[in-house]
């Protein structure tokens, strides 16, 4: 067992356990386990259930450089990336970089952007890297886009195409608190807003990289590896689904059960740790038939459908 | 959900041996809801076996007691062995004699002409031009006539002349206590011995509709049957748990000799028995979907928490050393099983 102290306890600690978030743990674990993993999250949930306050604390907590972009359908590719400006003074062009030269970048709202806008950021989440006026730039490690989005906007919005989907590590519905949760938000909303304010950095960006190095050293058996692909190809097999899991969707899969085992304290991936990423990985990669999308099927429920018929590993 | 079955069951139960009982008690009298449920009453007027020698005691009766007329009972006498033509002979109204002997001309004497000639007799009643001992001749001499071509209307006929009776004891002995009374009769009102020689049925109105719980005809076989099926069903769902109890005996009496699965590998082997001996104890069987904590969590909710800790122990070593690669933790595998092994003996 590791008795090395993660990213994930400090975030645990600095806010579930001081109730400076409320009801989040899952999803600060799942955003832990991404970061670790190199990836990228998009972040669902109706307004006011702390989708920003949520990214912008684990940001500050881990000393990185943080940036917020807040996406509407006139922003330009270049507000985000960058751009070059003439500089009288030295008679040159030089470069003013956008909110993108950032460790985590809080993307509010990405399905406001236009589509160019949005496909801007699909080279730096892939690549991570940008290229201005033919000019490649790389982004400083750790990377590491944080989108949020409103299932319910239906005007003014542009749905993210399927390959900017796919760029996304994981997918992160968050929803409302419990009555209790609710009760104890409302409470504590002056002290939790300073709280988040007052966030001093624990982790530094060193560790975090230090970390990165451990979560790839996590040992995945064969078995495993079985698992994970006879769960992807199932999401394929599955008769509500019109385009299943890709072999990205299957490595996305490893990725993240390799963090979720290490954030659970341990060095070795067990299939517990595949079921418990699997929805989150694999929920915006899978496309329902929409005949049964209408009937209520949805992408989270196939995989939960899979994840009962998979037998794990034996012996 | 057991609870629910059984709660089913038991209901069914009920509700069967209730409708058996019913069904038993009910069913002689079962009827069609809102008619009088003295059917039996109206049937025995036409069943009862009287006759023209019953019908005549019955006068005498009621000449002894007054209720005839002296010339009412002369025209009556010997009622019985008057014939056809001696009847319409003692007959005053003159119309009633001609109908009669033209009856008596036709060749066949149809259920129509019986029919018609009774309309006749309740017309003339109604027009008061009929007197009662003329009744009691006119429907002598038609019984007379019915009974020569053997004619099934005879008995309708004499249960005629005791309604006759009836109406004459009514009409003229208002001093008297009404003998024919229906099921409500008082036992105050004693009824006159006059008729009781004479099997005289209770004539009272259909009572008023009454609305009854009737259920559908169901064979008490039928019954039987379903109430036998639920209680099969009862005696297997409670007998489950003891039956239970015992094959988990038996099952842990054998532990030492559970087959062993063919891993190749001492310490996997014995991590795969402990889930047998887990599910022989707990009855909770690993599904192949089900990853070994969820196992783990589903069994511990029926296990002693000692038991529960030591297959905690060997779960967690099991993952270790499968998963993590440490060939320390089958040596804890190993340990783990033998007090595992060791409980659930103790328990049996």
């Amino acid at each position: 067992m590791l008795v090395v102290m993660g990213v994930f306890d400090v975030v645990k600690r600095e806010l579930i356990d001081r109730v400076v978030l409320i009801e989040k743990e899952r999803e600060l674990k799942l955003m832990s386990s991404a970061l670790l993993s190199r990836g990228h999250v998009l972040m669902e949930g109706v307004p006011g259930v702390a989708k920003t306050y949520t990214s912008k604390a684990l940001a500050k907590l881990l000393g990185l450089s943080f940036k917020r972009v807040q996406m509407t359908p006139d922003l330009l590719p270049s507000d985000i990336i960058g751009y070059y400006v003439f500089d009288q003074r030295s008679g040159g062009f030089v470069l003013r970089k956008g909110p993108i030269f950032a460790n985590i970048l809080l993307v509010d709202e990405i399905n406001r952007a236009s589509p160019r806008t949005q496909s801007a950021l699909l080279e730096a989440m892939q690549e991570r890297q940008v290229t201005i006026e033919g000019e490649v730039f790389k982004l400083e490690e750790p990377f590491m886009v944080i989108a949020t989005q409103n299932p319910i906007e239906m005007e003014g919005v542009f749905p993210l195409p399927e390959a900017q989907l796919d760029r996304f590590l994981i997918k992160v519905v968050t929803g409302y608190t419990t009555t209790k949760g609710l009760i104890e938000i409302m409470k504590r909303a002056d002290e939790i807003e300073e709280a988040i304010e007052s966030l001093k950095p624990i982790v530094t960006r060193e560790e975090v990289l230090e970390e990165f190095k451990r979560v790839r050293s996590v040992k995945v058996d064969d078995s495993i590896y079985s698992y994970i692909a006879s769960i992807v190809e199932e999401t394929r097999r599955h008769p509500a689904v019109r385009l299943g899991a890709s072999p990205r969707a299957a490595i996305a899969l490893v990725k993240m059960a390799k963090a979720w085992a290490y954030t659970s304290g341990r060095d070795y991936v067990i299939p517990d740790d595949v079921k418990a990423v699997a929805i989150p990985v694999l929920m915006h990669r899978i496309i329902v038939k929409p005949e049964l999308e209408l009937q209520g099927v949805t992408a989270e429920k196939v995989v939960e459908e899979v994840l009962s018929r998979v037998p794990v590993p034996k012996p | 959900m057991r609870r629910r079955a059984i709660l089913v069951l038991i209901g069914a139960l009920t509700i069967t041996v209730c409708l058996s009982v019913a069904v038993a008690i009910s069913e002689s009298d079962r009827h069609t809801p809102g008619f009088p449920q003295t059917t039996g009453n109206l049937q025995s007027l036409f069943q009862l076996p009287i006759n023209v020698s019953d019908i005549e005691k019955a006068i005498l009766e009621l000449s002894k007691k007054g209720v005839l007329s002296q010339g009412e009972a002369e025209k009556l006498k010997n009622f019985s062995n008057i014939s056809f033509k001696d009847a319409v002979a003692r007959i005053e109204n003159p119309e009633l004699r001609n109908s009669l002997l033209n009856l008596a001309n036709k060749s066949t004497l149809s259920p129509e002409d019986i029919e018609v000639f009774m309309n006749y007799l309740n017309s003339l009643k109604a027009s008061e031009l009929l007197s009662p001992a003329d009744e009691l001749l006119a429907l002598r001499a038609l019984e007379a006539l019915a009974s020569a071509i053997q004619s099934p209307y005879t008995s309708e006929i004499l249960s005629k002349m005791v309604s006759a009776l009836k109406e004459i004891e009514i009409a003229k002995s208002s001093n008297l206590v009404l003998t024919f009374k229906g099921p409500q009769q008082s036992s105050s009102e004693k009824p006159l011995p006059i008729f009781q020689s004479v099997p005289l049925p209770s004539l009272q109105l259909p009572s008023a509709p009454q609305l009854r719980f009737s259920l559908p005809r169901i064979p008490l076989n039928t019954l039987i049957a379903i109430a036998s099926c639920c209680s099969i069903a009862l005696a297997l769902l409670f007998s489950r748990k003891l039956l239970g109890t015992f094959f988990k005996r038996l099952k842990t009496r054998f532990i030492g000799k559970i087959p062993t699965p063919e891993i190749g590998d001492k310490f996997l082997e014995a991590y795969w028995r402990s889930i047998y001996i887990v599910s022989a104890i707990s009855g909770v069987k690993k599904a192949d979907a089900e990853t070994h904590r969820e196992f783990l969590a589903r069994a511990s909710e029926r296990l002693s928490s000692r038991v529960a800790e030591v297959f905690r122990d060997i779960t967690f070593a099991y993952e270790e050393y499968r998963y993590g690669f440490r060939a320390e933790a089958g040596q804890r595998i190993l340990e783990g099983f033998r007090r595992l092994t060791n409980y659930a003996k103790a328990s049996s």
